[in-house]
């Protein structure tokens, strides 16, 4: 039997309204000093998207109060942390795709520096390519999009990396179970010139080895045998200040994922000679991000932000085998190497000026021009047989032709304040791409608007319209490396929707904030596979295997939140519909009729509690909750009737598009930091943290398969790949 | 502490991550399956079976037909039960179905109920021209085209020939066919029939069914379609492997003129039964088209259009 989860949810929700109850009680009488930190971040937080701010659908990760919290693996990670506000969702179990207000994972713009990254995923998704170390800010945007934004749907993540420290040298270190990195600033010539790095690197593959050397041994057949799945990532920035006017900025990111196998046979017998085989096998997968930017400020009014960026992801197999035959007289060998290579290249240049005529207006326009090279799959096979002293080569190379893009955008947007009570940001953002000599462009206005009701209390309301040229192919399970992204194309449209939000925000005396937020968003020439579509095959090209609609998801969005003091946390609650409508002719699904999306999830609750008890000691905990995903499934079966005498078959039956839905997911992870200063060199602080993943052991599911059990049941199965999990890690600061 | 540390990584490795998924009682309960098609000229059999839950843990699917169901024909207003045939296991109207009826229909097993509603098509096409042009290929089998019964036809034989069907499509609407030819072999000395349908392969576009064609005009519309085929058929065989003797031989076009629904149906229907295997794992699942409000199935219309031609 499941546990019943609105147990688990009361109980949980009594524990939460009784600790900051009781904190609340005490708290006006407690001085904090060694909370000043803190206290700093969240003020700015507030200033910037509480009830007196414009925008709207818009969130401040709180940063440091996230690295407290349990993490997976003991990783923290940022997109996972950002699934735990109102109006995100995450994929499957512990991977970090995010579905932001009915929207797909490649509707979010993720931005490192103001860098687009393509692919945020590691290790199949279970982690993010985010270094939490490295970052200094992560702001989401769900909807009232500011007109510097385009290019994406749903969700624009802005993600900044530390600057550096131009006084002092800082680092941190920490190592985990399964991956270790470190981070360290300072500066490079004092008060002009300062660095940030940060590294990291997984070693499950090292922990392999031994264990495979024990298989190889003892089989007959193998000589050697390694395998193993790693990745890595580096953050750079240097930052030098010229003078006070002038700051140039540099950002590098480096990050790849690796999965490999090395195999070779002993000698065995070939008639009268003996041969030997290798193999080798190498899958690797990353992104690249460069970026070069100089702020120049003419005066206290207008301030110039130029830059140039390059990102590349790319996705590279490669097949590898060679077979050699030791014969008494004469030697052949043979070798064939297949490999398959795909991804993404994007040149921008962009100039953003910031103009500030009087303090009821702040002038934002710009405009940005970006050169991408699309390759979505290119294969080449190479062959050499060497017999008798004879060579015979074949380098080949096929498959699709690269694509080449160009997008443009400009924008303009005023952030204006128009007496006591009215302030807004309007803006207009207009967008044209150019792929295969065909010309697209979208008009696009933006707003934002805030009515202040009384001090403490807003109504804001928004809109924004969105257009993406840019589309993901994926199966939509699991983040696949191998899934392609694509320009439209003559088949193919650019997405678009239309979203429109009103909310009610109220911060209480700077210690609790409460908002809630209503959306409405219309999506048109959505993508979705057509019936019987096979992701793998390659029989037809890709746009002949999706079709596309409409959609629209409305919900309601509640966030209390917590950010100062020695308890924080939130409770963020999300009531939302995603539905999808495919009905235009030739590329009907569901029989034209609505079906909802695969992450239509009505009930979505996260609760997160952090408690410091003192400088050495606090506690964490979070429990989600969310309504199952959807699947396609055929839970009944009929005969077909003989309608004319053909005989008849087996059908499956399948009421509608994503008729089931998975069983509801809960979780709760419960995390311990203690902190130390050490003995020896009292400037470096000591953190060891404890945290347990799923403490209760939720059998949750990540996918499900039909076959059959051990009573030779035809059932459906489930697949939990996370039970309770405890993780130890270290970490260290100086 | 150790105990408890124990505990924990014994509940960790000993979690079973694969277990079976219960399903609730009302997503296993068994779905009424209406199939009818209105064929003009001829009274309408309806076929009433239950769907079988694919995880109900039993292994066989087939259905028994539902003989006591409750089934009410309504045609332009008015309305008449319908007798089970228990021979042929379906109801069927005592009033034969017209061209562009409109036709209700009301199922009631037990406490399920079924409905659909649809309008006969307004016309049936009919084959213009046929062609069988046999072609002799190879001289090991010897084949002698004859008008009329023929004792000296050999045992062994083979035939190949070009065959086809031209109609022309009335232009206005969509409109959907069907087409299909069989090859009916008699044969001594109980002048049993042996029934082999051709197998056509679609040349105009990708919709090609095994042994019948199932199109819409789209392309075509208001033109003259020309389908058309090889055939290769080998002499058939007794139980003791032994060649028989084929006393005569006729081919059998036949092309119904369908309305959308039947075409989705039957379009969905192949595609469904066509996606199995192991890649199938991979792809979409393919929805089966109903307009059975309530149940599953398909009610629809047909006019037949039948040339049969006697080879030799």
């Amino acid at each position: 039997m499941n546990p019943c989860p609105i147990r688990y949810a009361v109980l949980l929700l009594l524990l939460l309204t009784g600790v900051i109850t009781l904190h609340a009680q005490t708290n006006d009488t407690i001085v904090e000093p060694h909370t000043d930190l803190n206290e700093v971040t969240v003020t700015a937080t507030k200033k910037q998207f509480g009830a007196d701010a414009s925008q709207m659908s818009v969130v401040a990760l709180p940063l440091e109060q996230i690295k407290s919290l349990p993490a997976f693996m003991g990783e923290t990670d940022i997109i996972k942390s950002l699934q735990l506000m109102p109006g995100v969702q995450g994929g499957t179990e512990g991977s970090s795709g995010m579905y932001v207000r009915g929207g797909g994972p490649d509707e979010n713009l993720l931005l490192v520096d103001g860098v687009p990254v393509y692919n945020v995923n590691h290790a199949l998704g279970f982690f993010s390519i985010f270094d939490a170390d490295a970052v200094k800010s992560v702001t989401l945007y769900k909807g009232s999009f500011p007109a510097r934004f385009g290019g994406r749907l749903s969700s624009v993540v802005d993600v900044q990396l530390k600057d550096g420290n131009l006084y002092a040298y800082h680092g941190k270190a920490s190592i985990g179970l399964i991956s270790s990195k470190f981070y360290v600033e300072g500066p490079l010539w004092k008060g002009h010139t300062a660095f940030s790095l940060s590294g990291r690197r997984t070693y499950y593959d090292l922990f392999m080895q031994p264990v495979l050397a024990i298989i190889s041994g003892q089989n007959e057949s193998l000589k050697r045998l390694t395998a193993g799945y790693y990745f890595w990532d580096v953050n750079a920035k240097v930052t030098h200040s010229f003078s006070q006017q002038d700051k140039l900025f540099s950002t590098f990111y480096m990050g790849d994922d690796v999965v490999y196998a090395n195999v070779k046979t002993r000698d065995y017998a070939v008639g009268a000679s003996t041969a030997e085989e290798r193999l080798k096998t190498r899958m690797q997968w990353g992104n690249i991000v460069a970026a070069l930017r100089w702020n120049h400020v003419f005066n206290s009014n207008l301030l110039l932000n130029t830059a140039v960026h390059y990102t590349q992801y790319r996705f590279h197999t490669k097949v590898g085998m060679e077979t050699a035959l030791k014969a008494s007289m004469d030697n052949e060998n043979g070798q064939f190497a297949l490999t398959y290579n795909s991804g993404i290249h994007d040149v921008t240049g962009k100039v953003e000026l910031d103009y500030t005529p009087t303090d009821d207006h702040t002038l934002r326009f710009g405009a940005n021009y970006t050169y991408h090279i699309y390759r979505p799959a290119i294969q080449s096979l190479m062959t050499r047989m060497e017999m008798s002293r004879q060579v015979e080569t074949m380098d080949t190379t096929f498959g699709d032709v690269p694509v080449h893009a160009h997008e443009t955008a400009l924008y303009a947007e005023d952030e204006m304040t128009l007496g006591n009570y009215v302030k807004m940001n309007l803006g207009l953002h207009y967008s044209t791409m150019t792929v295969d000599s065909k010309f697209h462009h979208s008009l696009q206005p933006r707003l934002s608007a805030r009515f202040k009701l009384y001090d403490e209390l807003s109504l804001k309301a928004g809109y924004a319209y969105m257009t993406q040229y840019v589309h993901l192919l994926s199966n939509n399970n699991v983040s696949l490396p191998s899934d392609l992204w694509v320009p439209i194309t003559e088949h193919i449209q650019p997405m678009k929707t239309h979203q429109a939000s009103l909310g009610l925000f109220y911060d209480l005396r700077d210690w609790v904030s409460f908002s809630v937020e209503g959306y409405y968003k219309h999506m048109d020439n959505l993508l979705e596979y057509r019936d019987g579509a096979n992701f793998f095959s390659s029989s037809s090209a890709w746009y002949d295997k999706v079709c596309q609609g409409r959609g629209w998801s409305y919900g309601i969005e509640v966030l209390v939140e917590r950010s100062v003091g020695n308890t924080t946390g939130w409770i963020g609650y999300t009531w939302s519909r995603t539905l999808r409508q495919f009905d235009r002719e030739g590329e009907t699904l569901n029989q034209g009729q609505p079906f909802p999306a695969k992450y239509d999830r009505i009930h979505d609750l996260s609760i997160t509690l952090s408690h410091r008890f003192s400088d050495f000691v606090d506690v964490s905990a979070s429990w989600v909750f969310s309504t199952g995903n959807c699947a396609t499934l055929a839970l009944q079966q009929y005969r077909q009737a003989d309608l004319f005498g053909y005989g008849s078959q087996t059908l499956d039956y399948i009421g509608q598009r994503n008729n089931f839905r998975f069983e509801n997911y809960h979780r709760l992870d419960l995390a311990a930091n203690f902190h130390y200063h050490g003995k020896h060199v009292p400037r470096i602080l000591h953190t060891w943290s404890v945290s347990v993943y799923n403490v209760y052991n939720r059998k949750n599911p990540y996918m499900m398969y039909p076959g059959y059990n051990d009573d030779e049941h035809y059932v459906l199965r489930k697949v939990t790949l996370f039970p309770i999990m405890p993780t130890l890690t270290y970490n260290l600061a100086f | 502490m150790k105990h408890y540390l124990s505990f924990l990584v014994c509940l960790s490795v000993f979690s079973s991550c694969i277990t079976d998924v219960e399903f609730s009682s009302e997503e296993l309960e068994p779905q009424l399956v209406v199939n009818a098609v209105g064929v003009v000229g001829e009274p309408l059999s309806v076929s009433v079976t239950k769907s079988v839950a694919v995880f109900s843990n039993t292994e066989d699917i087939t259905p028994s037909p539902v003989s006591d169901a409750t089934i009410i024909l309504t045609t332009n207003g008015h309305s008449e039960p319908l007798e089970y045939d228990a021979a042929e296991g379906v109801y069927r109207s005592a009033t034969v179905v017209h061209y562009a009826d409109s036709l209700g229909l009301q199922v009631a097993v037990g406490n399920q109920t079924a409905s659909s509603r649809i309008r006969v098509i307004n016309y049936g096409v009919e084959i213009e021209q046929i062609r069988f042009e046999p072609v002799e290929q190879d001289d090991y089998y010897h084949y002698e085209k004859v008008e009329d019964h023929d004792d000296s036809i050999p045992v062994a034989w083979s035939l190949d020939a070009e065959v086809g069907i031209t109609l022309t499509d009335p232009g206005y609407f969509h409109n959907y066919y069907m087409a299909s030819a069989t090859v009916f072999l008699y044969h001594a000395p109980a002048n049993d029939t042996i029934c082999r349908w051709f197998r056509w392969e679609d040349r105009i576009h990708n919709e090609a069914f095994q042994d019948r064609y199932v199109m819409e005009d789209g392309p075509y519309n208001g033109k003259t379609i020309s389908l058309s085929q090889d055939y290769s058929f080998y002499c058939e065989t007794d139980e003791k492997g032994q060649s028989l003797h084929v006393d005569s031989m006729a081919v059998e076009y036949c092309l119904y003129s369908i309305d959308s629904r039947l075409y989705r149906y039957l379009q969905s229907a192949y595609s469904n039964r066509q996606l199995a295997g192991f890649m199938s794992l991979f792809a979409e699942p393919i929805q089966v088209y109903t307009n059975i409000n309530g149940g599953m199935g398909v009610f629809g219309s047909a006019a037949k259009n039948v040339v049969r031609v006697r080879i030799f």
